[in-house]
């Protein structure tokens, strides 16, 4: 559905992103992991025509976008919900789910519905502002948003920054269930851990390069990549709290 | 380099002007530029730097004007004294107008002046030490110190030395520490709080010098006009102060100067085709044509050309240097903070109910919560964003829930944000200098003692970069490191962790160790349970605006209440 090949692209003078190739195929959630500054967001603001691609072909459906304007590509059936979420604060839920229709005419009602049958507790919220809303429900809302377009591919940039980890677990069921009721999902996620434990497919992004590509499930087996993105061997939750204390007491002397 | 360019540039064109034309009409166009570019200069102090506009900047220019004319004339003041007593007059004017009405946001400055303006015209009209409709007359030539200004070239040089002043004030506020509050408060009023700058104060002293300095405009113009009345400055003559500094460019004072010079040059330039129909419509035209092609104004322009001309490569990607610990060293004795029944509603949202806790001195505490459940409400309120409906908030056993939040960091409260506040018109370093806005020290000193900040978080190579070139999680060490200058004997942590993968983390942990290890308490707000359970003395649990539990991480984990509102199932299967 969408392929990127030997993409280079970056702010200004200097590429972020080097000769960057991976694939989408549709029905799929595609993680990419890395760490900051790796170019994950980067690479979806290329995608989305919002940086500028300097060399490199980027497909959509099989054809060329890489040197299409953004309300072009969002026209195409390419929708993102950037990082930290960017939501039109002081308007309401509903404000912000037609806001998100913007780019595509008709049967707003419909659509709306759909939304709100995928996420019941924006419908109960639609007359209260976005600001207001907690965490989560503004991540939701955010989805919903890019959903209005009715994209065939759904960029998330962060999904599960600033939720509580009740919320994180909540978040990512909900994108699996994007992909039963029949979307394509690329997530790019910090949290490595959650991102892998719901998609098919994963790529890992290092100072602007793709090093690895594999089924998800075969990155989180990967010591490599535990080592670097999964806090590193035995890396429960636990394992992580027990080393962080220990230096807590190497560090601060106490207990 | 680029300002002593543009100083010798300007100096230059200053001094050969007057050779390379004939006559005494350009002479005389060179001396109206100047006594025009003296006021646009300080009003780019105030629309560029403090970003206030003010509408009736030619109110000032009236000032001046009456001040020169009628103290000139009907009293026999020296003209030099007359000009510094009608700079005076408005500058205290501008304080009387500007000190209350300051406090409340928006477009107040513009229609205050405005209005201000009006009364002026009316003053002058109406009364009769002005010389009504009629005016003054007869005002001498300009002199200095008794020596009278017999020819226009000696008086052309006077003005331009008077224009050259201003933008000397002008570039030593750029590069000082009140420039930087200047440009913090434009790209982040929030964060700028946070740092220890007192908006209002900065903001005021620029109205008030602005003031000033288009009273010496007045002043300037009608010494060479010889004669003031209540039509001379109209409110084409504000519109012609706010195209000439849009037109001028708004970064520097230089765009006062360059459009001062545009603003006149084009129109002496129409007034010689004689089409008095089009001036209007030109003068228009171009202005709008100057906006599209150079956004940045024209003196913007000019320093992007000299930018491109001398530049360097690219900067280098930045990646995390090892942090230094020695960079720093300790704060002293860290603080106490004890908050006793705070609430805090909005509208029907009871943000905050009926908090009380203790956060021990030394201690790492931390704050966690659902979303929603007040947890940054807390924190603004510790900080005096937002006021308290009841209770009260006490560092180092002193109230401090009545002061506004720039007192609060001068006390050593420094904060991070949940979503990030950065002064994208800086460099990192400089944002991180921002932080020492509370110590009044040689830049030198400052500008060592953000590197140290910066050293200490790892982030030695980007100082020269803007914030936003950046990566998400690089930007919160910036603002630790920000916090950090400040010296900060308490230290509050909005979700510093967000973001951040897990070797990232991890790291961060650390870094939060080796903050508390400088002796400063350390409040923070986190969702990830690693590094909470990990590192926090304490913990204090928020739900719907209340406290839900309070104790050591073990404890806190154990309990049911906690688990059902929060953790979840597999926190609890895993303890």
């Amino acid at each position: 559905m969408l392929q990127l090949e030997r993409v280079t692209s970056g702010y200004g003078r200097s590429p972020v992103l080097h000769e960057v190739s991976l694939e989408v195929r549709a029905g799929e959630i595609v993680a990419l992991i890395g760490a900051n500054g790796a170019g994950k967001s980067t690479l979806l603001n290329t995608v989305m025509g919002l940086v500028r691609r300097a060399r490199g072909s980027i497909r959509f459906e099989g054809r060329e976008i890489g040197a299409a304007a953004t309300p072009a590509i969002v026209r195409a059936g390419l929708a993102q919900v950037p990082e930290r979420r960017q939501l039109f604060g002081t308007m309401s839920v509903e404000e912000n789910l037609r806001m998100g229709a913007y780019a595509r005419h008709g049967r707003i009602a419909e659509r709306l519905a759909a939304q709100y049958a995928l996420f019941p507790i924006l419908a109960e919220r639609r007359r209260q502002a976005a600001e207001t809303l907690s965490g989560g429900e503004q991540q939701m809302l955010a989805i919903a948003r890019a959903n209005m377009a009715e994209p065939r591919l759904l960029l998330l940039d962060e999904p599960s920054l600033g939720l509580a980890p009740l919320l994180v677990a909540r978040i990512m069921r909900e994108i699996a269930r994007l992909r039963a009721a029949g979307g394509t999902v690329l997530v790019v996620e910090q949290n490595a851990r959650a991102a892998l434990g719901i998609a098919d497919r994963a790529y890992v992004i290092e100072n602007g390069r793709i090093t690895r590509g594999a089924a998800a499930g075969e990155l989180l087996a990967d010591t490599v990549v535990q080592a670097a993105y999964l806090g590193g061997e035995g890396a429960s939750s636990r394992a992580v709290e027990a080393r962080i204390r220990a230096r807590r007491t190497a560090v601060l002397g106490r207990r | 380099m680029k300002r002593r360019a543009a100083l010798a540039a300007f100096v230059l064109l200053v001094l050969a002007y007057p050779l390379m034309v004939r006559g005494s009409y350009p002479l005389s166009v060179g001396i109206i530029t100047g006594a025009l570019a003296a006021g646009t200069v300080g009003f780019v102090l105030l629309l560029g730097y403090a970003h206030q506009l003010a509408l009736g900047q030619a109110g000032f220019c009236m000032v001046g004007g009456y001040a020169s004319a009628i103290l000139c004339v009907q009293h026999k003041w020296d003209p030099l004294a007359a000009l510094i007593a009608g700079a005076a007059a408005a500058m205290a004017l501008a304080w009387m107008i500007a000190a209350p009405i300051l406090k409340l946001r928006g477009f107040v400055l513009a229609m205050a002046s405005l209005a201000l303006h009006l009364i002026l015209v009316v003053v002058a009209f109406e009364t009769a030490f002005t010389g009504g409709a009629l005016g003054t007359y007869g005002v001498p030539k300009f002199a200095l110190f008794g020596l009278p200004l017999a020819s226009d070239l000696a008086y052309y040089y006077v003005v331009w030395a008077i224009v050259l002043a201003f933008v000397l004030i002008g570039l030593a506020i750029d590069g000082s520490r009140i420039g930087r509050a200047l440009k913090a408060i434009a790209a982040s009023e929030t964060a700028a709080l946070s740092a220890g700058i007192d908006i209002r104060r900065y903001k005021l002293l620029m109205f008030v010098l602005s003031a000033g300095m288009a009273s010496v405009c007045g002043s300037l113009a009608v010494h060479y006009l010889r004669a003031m009345d209540p039509n001379v400055f109209g409110f084409a003559f504000s519109l012609n102060f706010i195209t000439a500094v849009i037109v001028g460019g708004l970064e520097t004072v230089w765009g006062g100067v360059v459009g001062a010079v545009l603003v006149t040059g084009v129109r002496e330039m129409l007034r010689g085709l004689s089409l008095p129909l089009w001036e209007g419509v030109i003068m228009g035209a171009l202005t709008v044509v100057v906006l599209i092609a150079f956004r940045r104004g024209f003196a913007g322009f000019l320093g992007a050309l000299y930018e491109r001309w001398t530049s360097r490569d690219a900067p280098p990607r930045v990646s995390i240097a090892e942090p230094d610990n020695a960079a720093l060293a300790s704060h002293g004795k860290p603080a106490a903070l004890e908050l006793a029944g705070v609430s805090r509603s909005f509208g029907n949202l009871r943000a905050v109910n009926n908090a009380s806790f203790h956060v021990a001195a030394g201690s790492i505490t931390a704050l966690i919560g659902p979303n929603g459940a007040g947890k940054t409400t807390l924190f603004n309120l510790i900080c005096g964003y937002q006021p308290l409906d009841s209770g009260s908030v006490s560092y180092e056993n002193r109230r401090i829930d009545t002061l506004l939040p720039d007192d609060i960091a001068e006390l050593g409260i420094g904060r991070t944000f949940q979503n990030l506040q950065l002064f994208d018109n800086m460099s990192v370093l400089e944002n991180v200098m921002c932080g020492r806005h509370r110590f009044v020290e040689r830049e030198a000193a400052s500008r060592s003692r953000a590197r140290a900040a910066l050293a200490f978080v790892g982030l030695r190579d980007a100082e020269r970069l803007p914030p936003s070139a950046l990566a998400f999680g690089h930007q919160r060490l910036v603002e630790m490191a920000r916090a950090l200058a400040l010296e900060p004997r308490l230290l509050l942590l909005d979700e510093p962790a967000s973001g951040l993968n897990d070797a990232e983390t991890e790291r961060l942990a650390e870094l939060v160790l080796r903050i508390a290890a400088l002796g400063v308490t350390v409040l923070l707000v986190e969702h990830d349970m690693r590094l909470v359970m990990g590192l926090a003395d304490h913990v204090i649990v928020m739900h719907h605006g209340e406290k839900l539990a309070d104790g050591a991480p073990d404890d806190v984990r154990r309990e049911q209440a906690v688990i059902d509102a929060y953790l979840g199932i597999e926190e609890h299967a895993a303890a």
